[in-house]
């Protein structure tokens, strides 16, 4: 009954674990168009109809047809052949992002929970600081110090993304790290390292994977900003945020294929990452 | 109806008949209340015991109508011959809003939190009209009455300022400000001290007695429950097992459930090996067919596990036990040999 | 006579943040405390809250560190609260804890015998098979079957979890259990297995218990010996059973008097709206 009891017992319509036990239709759009994007990045070879980079200037800047279903671009390359190409490098710059970020931000916190005292709040105030630095800012700060590419952003953004991290599970290991069970572990002498591994980090897993997942989504949002103001990925790779730049002139003279293509990417797989993101971290409340 | 539901003379104030409660869990409809049986007469106190999961909380949850969406249930809830599950909106209303009273648990939960004592004891007299002055006399005096001294200091101060022994008995009084007929008090204490505890019940019953207020006390504690209550009805999986006078219900328990838990709370007079209930309480929807105690009791016969037992008089007492008769005055819970060892002489005074 | 565990003038003060209204101060939990408990006996630290026994359970486990006062084992001051990795794995082994709620005390994502196993690995040079056999031996010792051994606490009752988090606790095999209202959070049927199973416990091993507990019944068929703590003090202390059947501080009376039992009444104090 303690299940029963739990529940907010109201004439209220739904509750939050009313709604869990629903098909969340979100959910699983998220999911799924997630795990395409993924499947098409690694799959691209096998999938597109054309190579990425081939230029045809005989077919340039066609609207849809049955060959080129998006049409093709200013130099005549395979628009739809591109998005799907597109997706290799505009997801590996936020896969690699969110991994470094993740990685040094769970570590960070729960390292600062674990020894606590000035560690603890030397950590906090310079997690503060680079808080209030914009991520965009950051890139375009280090683009102008190590030049354009995919990794300097990248690099900045991890930088950048890791106090967003290390903030949500710092709360969130502070609360395990109080409970009579990480006690119990301390008094049965298991070694500090071991309890933080062992312990207090599966149990806050949940929460880094639901961050993880939203980083994803804005991570991909930051470097295809990068891109699209000609400080990331150069020319003539494909990536989203580049063809939305590369898009433009065509994009003015009445032919949106190219722009509207890699936009809308860039839009349905933000979202999707933000929902799914979302999603998990209640989840993970829930459980907690 | 059941013979034994109608005493003879008035109406019980409250009358609950074969309830039965489901609630959707994941979608599938749970069974939470199988069978429960009692009444309340006017100025009369139930005191409904049970441990976790017998389902004491949710029958006053269906006595004030506060269920969640998609609860079902089955049989009567009658408050002075009014069907509580069948008021409609306003009707419901005027029987939360004047005739019932709740108190509950954590008080601080029942409470707003950034609005003062006063303003949080005068809402209600204040929606009803009442001037401001007047209802903040009445506020002080119930304060005062409640054996809060310094009434009109506390009237200014803020729940967090307040303990929790103070706070419920600021809970006891704004349930006596709206003059209800039927007070529901649900675990009031049990996240308070002994002693606070103590105070706070010898309040809540000298105001009830005061007023002639109908009172269901849920409680898991049965010495508690029976020294403020003039009946008890002892509850597990969703049913009532058996009814009684308090008075004697020490002496005269006859379902084995009552009895062991009588055995099994530890005395601070003597030491003995208690007597421990195998296993753990049940929710309602994991019991069997038969008897909900069944596969606890150290008695059970095959019937026992095939057969529902239905709440019938035996003695002065309403019980659901098909050996009732037969058990009468030889359920005897032997305990261990082995308690002596608590005065082994290797110690030395401290 | 011999003594395990010793406190000698035992004091804890909290540095209290000012709050609305409140200037900042300190709080003292605990003040001057002394007492000593025999090997294999059973003490009980009995108070409400706010006495500060919970304070003094978790200076003797090391959570906690003193302000001033000493704490022995075996006559030896205990080492330090952050100690090095020897002296912890051997306090380790003298003293472990059981906490109030069973629903925390045990990590959600390990199964009961992967959680006994752990503490086995960490301490002792043993093969799989001998940890195997020690945790079978363990969760027989306290009712569990190897279904629930290979559960996580969330399949499991509080009563259940409360069986699992003393296996675990007895695994090192410590001469003194604390046990920190290990019973309060149970059902009346469930807790009086488990007091049982205490007892029993504590003669099969001879490990000695510090028991914390707001409840007088429970404390009555647990310990030999009882200290009544109120507002950070010890106010009485003596055998059990004479504390119980003849208190002389008034506090303790008081007490006992609130406890419901068959013929009781509650009853109004004189000062009752003064206190905060």
């Amino acid at each position: 009954m303690t299940a029963v009891t739990s529940t907010p017992v109201t004439a209220a319509p739904s509750s939050r674990l009313r709604r869990w036990r629903k098909v969340d239709p979100v959910l699983i759009l998220s999911v799924l168009w997630c795990a395409l994007t993924v499947l098409v990045a690694v799959a691209a070879p096998l999938l597109a109809p054309y190579d990425p980079s081939q230029t045809d200037i005989l077919a340039a800047a066609q609207g849809p047809s049955a060959q080129h279903w998006f049409g093709t671009d200013a130099v005549g390359r395979d628009i739809f052949s591109r998005v799907l190409y597109g997706a290799r490098l505009s997801l590996l710059g936020p896969a690699l992002v969110v991994v470094i970020a993740t990685t040094a931000g769970t570590t960070l916190a729960i390292a600062a929970v674990w020894f606590g005292g000035w560690f603890d709040r030397v950590l906090t105030r310079v997690l503060d600081i680079a808080f209030a630095f914009p991520p965009l800012l950051l890139a375009v700060l280090s683009v102008v110090l190590f030049g354009p590419g995919l990794t300097a952003p990248v690099v900045a953004l991890a930088v950048a993304y890791t106090p967003y991290i290390a903030r949500v599970v710092r709360s969130a290991a502070l609360r395990e790290r109080h409970l009579p069970y990480i006690e119990s572990c301390t008094l049965a002498g298991l070694s500090g390292p071991r309890i933080c591994v062992r312990h207090i980090l599966p149990n806050v897993l949940p929460l880094v994977r639901a961050q993880a997942v939203t980083s994803l989504g804005s991570s991909l949002l930051d470097l295809g900003a990068i891109s699209f103001v000609g400080l990331g990925i150069q020319p003539p790779n494909a990536e989203w945020g580049l063809m939305v730049s590369d898009g433009r002139t065509a994009l003015l003279n009445g032919s949106p294929q190219e722009s509207l293509a890699a936009g809308f990417m860039i839009i349905i797989t933000v979202v999707a990452f933000n929902m799914l993101g979302e999603r998990l971290a209640e989840r993970a409340e829930v459980r907690a | 109806m059941n013979s034994w539901l109608n005493p003879p003379g008035a109406d019980p104030l409250v009358r609950v008949s074969h309830l039965r409660l489901d609630i959707p869990v994941r979608g599938e409809p749970r069974r939470v209340l199988h069978d429960v049986s009692f009444e309340v007469g006017a100025g009369e106190a139930l005191g409904l015991v049970g441990e976790s999961g017998s389902g004491k909380s949710m029958t006053t949850r269906v006595l004030m109508r506060l269920l969640p969406h998609g609860a079902a249930t089955d049989g009567d809830v009658l408050f002075d011959g009014t069907s509580v599950t069948g008021m409609d909106r306003r009707a419901l209303r005027r029987y939360r809003s004047s005739e019932v009273a709740m108190i509950y648990q954590d008080p601080r939960a029942a409470i707003n939190p950034v609005s003062t004592v006063g303003a949080f004891l005068t809402e209600a007299l204040r929606e009803a009209k009442v001037s401001r002055k007047e209802a903040e006399e009445r506020a002080v005096a119930l304060l005062r009455e409640v054996g809060i001294t310094d009434a009109p200091r506390r009237m200014r101060q803020y729940p967090h300022q307040l303990s929790g022994g103070l706070l419920q008995r600021v809970m006891i009084a704004s349930a006596m400000l709206t003059k209800p007929r039927l007070l529901i008090a649900d675990e009031p204490t049990t996240a308070l001290d002994v002693t606070t505890q103590e105070e706070v019940m010898a309040i809540l019953d000298e105001q009830r007695r005061e007023r002639g207020l109908a009172l269901v006390f849920i409680t898991h504690d049965l010495d508690l429950a029976a020294a403020v209550t003039d009946r008890i009805a002892v509850m597990y999986a969703g049913t009532v097992l058996e009814t009684a006078a308090s008075a004697n219900l020490h002496e005269t328990a006859l379902h084995p459930y009552t009895v062991g838990l009588l055995a099994s709370r530890p005395s601070t007079v003597d030491v003995k090996r208690l007597w421990a209930i195998p296993g753990r309480p049940v929710s309602a929807f994991e019991a069997g067919p038969g008897c909900v105690f069944a596969d606890r009791c150290p008695f059970a016969q095959d019937r026992c596990g095939t057969e529902r037992p239905a709440l019938r008089t035996v003695d002065d007492h309403q019980v659901a036990c098909h050996r009732a008769e037969e058990l009468r005055g030889r359920i005897t819970y032997e305990t261990g040999g082995d308690a002596d060892r608590a005065h082994d002489e290797q110690t030395e005074p401290v | 006579m011999s003594e395990l565990l010793g406190l000698e003038n035992l004091r804890k003060v909290f540095p209290v943040r000012a709050a609305a209204g409140e200037p900042a101060g300190e709080l003292v939990a605990v003040d001057d405390v002394s007492f000593t408990l025999p090997p294999g006996g059973s003490l009980a630290v009995v108070g409400e809250s706010g006495s500060g026994k919970t304070t003094v359970a978790r200076m003797v486990a090391g959570l906690e560190t003193p302000t001033s006062g000493r704490i022995t084992l075996d006559g030896e001051p205990r080492e330090a609260a952050r100690a090095g990795r020897g002296a912890r794995k051997a306090r380790a082994r003298q003293i472990q804890m059981v906490f109030q709620d069973p629903y925390t005390s045990l990590d959600a994502k390990q199964t009961i015998e992967a959680a006994i196993e752990e503490l086995l690995r960490a301490h002792f040079d043993w093969d799989a098979d001998r940890r195997r056999e020690r945790v079978a031996q363990l969760l027989a010792q306290v009712g569990l079957d190897k279904r629930q051994g290979g559960a996580r606490p969330r399949a499991l009752s509080g009563g259940q979890r409360q069986r699992a988090a003393i296996a675990r606790a007895l695994a090192l095999e410590p001469r003194l259990l604390i046990l920190d209202e290990a019973v309060a959070a149970l059902d009346v049927s469930v807790q009086a297995q488990i007091i049982n199973l205490l007892a029993d416990l504590r003669a099969e091993t001879g490990v000695a218990y510090l028991f914390i507990s707001h409840d007088l019944g429970v404390v009555r068929q647990i310990s030999d010996d009882c200290v009544v703590m109120h507002r950070g003090r010890v106010v009485e202390a003596g055998r059990t059973t004479t504390v119980l059947d003849d208190p002389q501080d008034p506090y303790t009376r008081r007490l006992l008097s609130a406890v419901p039992r068959p013929g009781w009444v509650p009853r109004r104090r004189a000062t009752s709206g003064a206190s905060a």
